[in-house]
């Protein structure tokens, strides 16, 4: 939805209103239809961005020893403060209340987990400095002693306990809890010891922590959840000053921080839907940091000495995707012939301005599991046409392209490229565009019947998202799944060796490439306008950690 | 003009009636909601849940008329996005809407009047061909483009006013043009064909004949006479502002309705949506009961 997605814009203005019954008759339909119009025009995922929120931490995830937390803090102090805009507000400032990309932005500046990522991705200590797997259900966390509320509390073993087991109460009925529901519970041992116990046999426990942030057990109860939710207390880096509803969020440096004093004194969040909106307050200089630029708007900012503009291949894949069950897309070669019919760069460097990343299976650099090793099919359309000769389709067939639009960069222009390319092997597409809820609502229901074009970003950034959500019979592999493809999926997820892991999710990875179930397309850039003198560089999981952040 | 009140009335009621059924099924064709409402990598059981535990199981018609029950007695249900009652989000963004939309009239009627009487007076003059001219721009141009190229122009280049948002007056001029400058060009050009046809009535040469200033005679025996169409204008513009306000606020990030409705569409709010359109649609529904019966003052040959 995130992010959702989507950005929005409308490009036309409410109809005229001739009587004064129609405009009743208006009412009821047209405003509807005009705001679905203001969200289809907007540059993709503004908005909730379900897949790619958030970041649990991914690329090992076997017990190691802290080393220093949180990636590279600046130092130095300053006195500038930072308005950063986004394209929407925070629902709540409760932290398991909103799961979309903008609010976990927000939110990792306030509060801390028990693992974060770090600049790289990497997962790192962080309320947790150590930990340990003391059976297949059971891991074992030590926390850092030097961890205080802003409250001026410190941290210890209940508010671990109180915290997750606030989100897997069914009665508080959690947005966050879908997504950790494998915990089973949380044992205080002592102080500065926590146990997790998960139902089942889980791996990558560590990648689904990034969820749950910790909260003062104490303070909280004594608030009550809905005065929580609008003043919050955190571990973050900044404390919570102020929030104003769809106007602005005000967070302070928090001197007491057990990771250091951040560089940069304070920040202030700003909501701004419209992206040509959002790039004017950037070029008025009201803004220091302004996400999701549109790809046009670009050279506009590039001109401008105090202004850069910043670039990150984000976690969202873009695919076409086939319904295989169906032909002719059941027959391998047909699906091979697909990817050897599309000019992936030429769509990336025209539609995109070169902002993508080509890819040559189902995930991308970003996500643990990823095979480097995987060539993309190369563009060769005399051999598309040649396997598709070989399947029977010699004259080539018709079939339909179903895309959203507006929910990612370009995405009804690109689903336009991919047709063009298959007319030249003699494939007739339809492309059928949509809005992204109802569209996505046939996806699940399995009424696609040939090409969809999607993106997707595993949350967890471990390959497990993406294999569950698309290739496993009993999970959603809604439009290929194989034997071979649920044994190496259920492999993966009972083995807690990382390298062995790893090597499964190569294995599987070069199997899809094989089988091709998707045109594989690219990874998206995620575009950031920022003040020169800014010391950033944009992160991948899209958060806006300002600790991260100083001016030169 | 009690039976006409009360028939206006009955006829609001059904007006209300068919708008909320019309807008509950359109949104419940658009999508499944609760898919909308879990992550996009939920797994099926996941939304079965969900749709369980909503309701979104049940026939159409049943849903809509648990939904209706509470509807008129002002539960919307809460917004699953802010999990506040629907109808509270709604109501607490109206003084800013409100606000808005009455300066947008400001600007529409201290624009669109003395244009009107100005361009009608001079009848063929230049000022009157050029505010033609100007009319036809101010209603063709998209709210949405407008918007941008005053941010452009205002904000960006010349450095003006502020960009975006609401904390101060500045703030609401932008948007306030933007959303009135299309009503005034309406205002500007009703009024003045409605003008220059009063003006060629019989009693106004003999008002002239007697030796009545212009200015009295446009005062005292013109305007009012010209003042109805205008009014119907007014009344159905109000509406406008106040719905149209969807996309000005959008584009201006100004926290009123409209920007409400924005985010309740992406994020698939229903309660929020519908407890949105139907106080909306009640608004313009009053207003053009308003509108009906100040017909009969202005004009007291009309009678109910």
């Amino acid at each position: 939805m995130n992010e959702q997605g989507n950005t929005v814009s409308a490009r036309r203005a409410l109809a005229r209103v001739q009587s004064r019954r129609r405009f009743l008759q208006f009412a009821a339909g047209g405003l509807v239809g005009t705001a679905a119009l203001l969200a289809a025009c907007s540059q993709a995922s503004d908005e909730q961005t379900p897949g790619g929120e958030d970041a649990g931490p991914g690329t090992s995830s076997t017990p190691t020893v802290a080393t220093q937390p949180g990636g590279e803090t600046p130092t130095g102090s300053s006195t500038r403060p930072i308005v950063i805009a986004q394209g929407v507000d925070i629902a709540s400032f409760d932290p398991h209340e909103d799961t979309s990309t903008v609010a976990i932005a927000v939110f990792r500046n306030v509060f801390n987990s028990l693992v974060e990522r770090d600049h790289e991705l990497n997962l790192v200590p962080a309320l947790a400095e150590s930990w340990q797997t003391i059976d297949e259900l059971t891991w074992e966390f030590q926390l850092r002693r030097d961890v205080l509320f802003h409250d001026g509390n410190p941290l210890t073993s209940k508010d671990i306990k109180f915290s997750i087991e606030r989100v897997l109460d069914p009665s508080v009925n959690s947005r966050s809890r879908t997504r950790v529901e494998v915990i089973d519970r949380v044992e205080a041992v002592d102080d500065y010891t926590v146990r997790i116990i998960t139902r089942e046999p889980f791996p990558p426990l560590l990648t689904i922590l990034g969820y749950l942030y910790a909260l003062p057990a104490d303070k909280y109860q004594e608030m009550g959840s809905e005065q929580f939710a609008v003043s919050p207390i955190g571990t973050g880096p900044y404390k919570f000053v102020e929030w104003v509803k769809d106007d602005h969020i005000i967070l302070e440096r928090f001197e007491d921080h057990w990771g250091g004093s951040p560089s940069i004194p304070s920040v202030e969040f700003r909501p701004i839907p419209e992206a040509a909106t959002r790039v004017a307050s950037l070029l008025a200089g009201e803004l220091d940091l302004a996400t999701l630029i549109p790809i046009t708007d670009i050279p506009t900012i590039e001109q401008r000495s105090d202004l850069d503009i910043r670039t990150v291949p984000s976690t969202r894949t873009i695919f076409i995707g086939m319904n295989t069950w169906n032909p002719p897309f059941d027959d391998v070669r047909v699906r091979q012939a697909l990817n050897y019919a599309v000019d992936v760069q030429s769509i990336i460097d025209n539609l995109l301005g070169g902002h993508g990343l080509r890819i040559a299976s189902v995930s991308g650099p970003a996500e643990f599991g990823f095979n480097p090793n995987l060539e993309p099919y190369p563009f060769d359309p005399e051999k598309a046409k040649q396997l598709l000769a070989e399947a029977g389709y010699a004259d080539g067939f018709q079939t339909t392209l179903d895309t959203p639009v507006g929910r990612y960069l370009q995405d009804l222009e690109v689903a336009q490229a991919v047709a063009g390319y298959l007319a030249n092997v003699g494939i007739q597409v339809e492309v059928r565009p949509a809005e992204f809820q109802e569209y996505f609502t046939r996806w699940l229901n399995l009424e696609i019947p040939g090409l969809y074009l999607l993106g997707w970003g595993a949350s967890t950034l471990d390959a497990d998202g993406v294999m569950g959500g698309h290739f496993h019979s009993k999970r959603r592999g809604l439009y290929y799944n194989s034997p071979e493809s649920d044994r190496m999926i259920e492999e993966a997820m009972s083995e807690f060796d990382p390298e062995r892991r790893e090597a499964i999710y190569h294995e599987l990875m070069a199997y899809l490439h094989e089988q091709a179930p998707w045109i594989f397309l690219y990874v998206q850039e995620d575009i950031y306008g920022v003040k020169a003198d800014l010391r950033w560089q944009p992160r991948s999981d899209e958060l806006l950690n300002v600790h991260e952040m100083s001016w030169s | 003009m009690l039976a006409f009140l009360l028939h206006r009335i009955l006829h609001a009621f059904f007006v209300m009636l068919g708008i909320s059924f019309v807008v509950f099924i359109l949104i419940h064709l658009s999508g499944d909601p609760a898919a909308m409402m879990v992550p996009e990598d939920a797994t099926p059981q996941q939304v079965q849940e969900i749709r369980e535990r909503m309701g979104f199981d049940r026939p159409i018609l049943v849903q809509y008329g648990l939904f209706l029950g509470r509807a008129l007695q002002g539960d919307f249900g809460y917004s699953y996005r802010i999990r506040r009652p629907a109808l509270d989000l709604v109501v607490e963004r109206i003084p800013a809407t409100l606000r808005l939309a009455v300066t947008s009239a400001v600007v529409s009627l201290g624009l669109g009047i003395p244009v009107g009487i100005l361009a009608a007076t001079r009848q063929g003059s230049f000022f009157d061909r050029l505010s033609m001219m100007a009319i036809l721009f101010g209603q063709s141009m998209p709210t949405f483009w407008l918007g941008i190229m005053l941010i452009l122009i205002v904000s960006v280049q010349l450095g003006w006013l502020p960009t975006s948002g609401y904390r101060g007056p500045e703030y609401i001029i932008l948007p306030a043009v933007t959303l009135g400058l299309y009503t005034s060009a309406m205002v500007a050009r009703i009024l003045r064909s409605s003008l220059i046809e009063v003006l060629s009535h019989d009693y106004i040469r003999t008002a002239r004949s007697k030796g009545l200033a212009d200015r009295t005679i446009l005062t005292r025996h013109a305007l009012k006479n010209a003042a109805i169409p205008v009014v119907t204008v007014i009344g159905l513009q109000i509406g406008y502002l106040l719905g149209g306000s969807v996309v000005t606020e959008t584009v201006f990030s100004y926290p009123g309705m409209g920007l409400l409705a924005i985010q309740a569409i992406r994020g698939r709010d229903i309660p929020v949506l519908q407890a949105f359109v139907v106080s909306i649609s009640a608004v313009i529904v009053l207003l053009n009961l308003l509108v009906d019966v100040l017909y009969t003052y202005l004009d007291p040959r009309i009678r109910y």
